[in-house]
């Protein structure tokens, strides 16, 4: 068992499309408290989100064989729980029809360097407690970037937007944090 | 399987239905048949935007709409109203579709949709204006004239005809009176009668007999109330001979 354990995401997922059950069970042991992190942040503790979780990980099972293992495991995984969080918020509220969304189409600037300032789990602190106040578009891919510690191909790979949209959000969603805080000093 | 605690919940549930049969992969066959299917629409598309694409510049050119440049806002206002616009909603409906399917891959979704949007209309014109000169659409109308076209036959005769009001084609044959009489394409003989709307006064006392001229105004038994008109060099067509000959 210690053998594969060891193994990587994509060697396990070798082993699950050769039907070893054992491989698809260590493989979502893996993803289930990152998934729940990740959906706690991004639906600011819905209470239901230990069965989208189990959605998720039941869809990455059924759907395993659409999976290219010679590429990331972890941005497929990830993709299929931002469409299960979307789902669940489109259940509840209406959401923009993101295609049409102005900085996925005109997006260039994209800011890779410029949240190098987080650092601290002080700072980190302050902005988990101002995340459920960010619009779901801005939200998201500070949940991804700095919980999660996706780079910037991964994000946009998981929510299939321009490289350079990632950035123009983190910096958007960076300001209104700021904003927030600034007015709770005040 | 061994059983553990409960630090991992959801993963158990998950792994007990894979256990027990319920929850079974999707074959291999499946995702390839949905890949298949992707790429199937995405060349229909392409295809029925190519054709639509070459479709509007073959109705540019065979009823002479890029003759009217530089001839005042009355012609293009009836160019603008007489204009088969639904073929341009058309484009941009499959344009839109194509974007929409297209993100799946990730050389699309990675960059702006601005930069893949411009691409594809480039692509759409340059192969538009090439299919355009296949003769592809001239042949096809020609059946249409002849009543040999199924399906299409109508909508060829009518994209081929447009009927911009006001707009007159034809040939200055001589004075009368001091008015300037033409024939039209369809035969007919109007007479050219300047008025205080007239622009171009001073090129209009210079037109020669012979020359071919394109004349803005409502015509009303016989005359022309000439509010522009200029002199054109008509294309030579020699994959589409204007379908007056009737």
């Amino acid at each position: 068992m210690n053998q594969i354990d060891d193994k990587t995401d994509e060697e396990l997922v070798r082993l699950v499309l050769k039907n070893k059950t054992d491989a698809f069970d260590i493989l979502a042991k893996r993803y289930e408290k990152k998934l729940l992190r990740y959906g706690k942040r991004f639906l600011y503790n819905h209470e239901n989100i230990e069965d989208v979780v189990q959605n998720v990980l039941t869809k990455a099972y059924v759907n395993i064989k659409s999976f290219d293992p010679s590429r990331k495991f972890s941005p497929w995984i990830y993709r299929i729980a931002h469409n299960e969080f979307i789902n669940l918020i489109k259940k509840e509220k209406k959401l923009p029809f993101l295609f049409l969304e102005a900085d996925v189409i005109f997006s260039f600037a994209g800011e890779k360097n410029f949240l190098k300032d987080i650092e601290t789990r002080e700072e980190k602190e302050e902005i988990e407690k101002y995340l459920h106040k960010l619009k779901e578009k801005y939200r998201e891919p500070i949940v991804l970037y700095y919980f999660e510690e996706k780079d910037y191909q991964e994000i946009s790979d998981i929510l299939k937007i321009p490289v350079s949209t990632v950035g123009t959000r983190l910096k958007r969603g960076r300001s209104e944090i700021k904003k927030l805080l600034h007015e709770k000093r005040k | 399987m061994k059983k553990e605690n409960s630090k991992n919940p959801i993963t158990e549930k998950v792994v007990s239905k894979i256990e027990r049969g319920e929850l079974k992969m999707k074959s291999r066959a499946y995702f390839v048949a949905k890949s298949f299917l992707v790429i199937g629409l995405l060349v229909l598309f392409s295809l029925l935007l190519l054709y639509l694409g070459s479709l509007i510049v073959f109705v540019l050119r065979v009823n002479d709409i890029l003759l009217f440049h530089g001839i005042g806002f009355y012609a293009i206002r009836s160019i603008l109203l007489s204009f088969p616009w639904y073929l341009v909603f058309l484009i941009f409906v499959l344009i839109l579709l194509i974007g929409v399917i297209g993100r799946k891959f990730q050389f699309v979704y990675r960059r702006p949709l601005i930069v893949s949007l411009i691409a594809i209309l480039v692509m759409v014109i340059v192969s538009s204006v090439l299919i355009e000169r296949s003769s592809l659409h001239y042949s096809f109308f020609r059946l249409a004239e002849q009543q040999r076209l199924p399906v299409a036959g109508g909508m060829y005769r009518n994209l081929g005809n447009i009927d911009i009001d006001n707009a007159h084609f034809g040939v200055i044959l001589e004075k009368q009176n001091d008015l300037w009489v033409m024939e039209l394409d369809s035969g007919e003989r109007a007479k050219l009668k300047v008025t205080e709307k007239t622009k171009g006064k001073r090129l209009y006392s210079q037109i020669e007999e012979g020359e071919k001229v394109l004349v803005i105004g409502e015509m009303d038994e016989g005359v022309i109330d000439v509010i522009n008109f200029k002199t054109i060099e008509r294309r030579s067509r020699s994959n589409n001979q204007r379908l007056n000959e009737r």
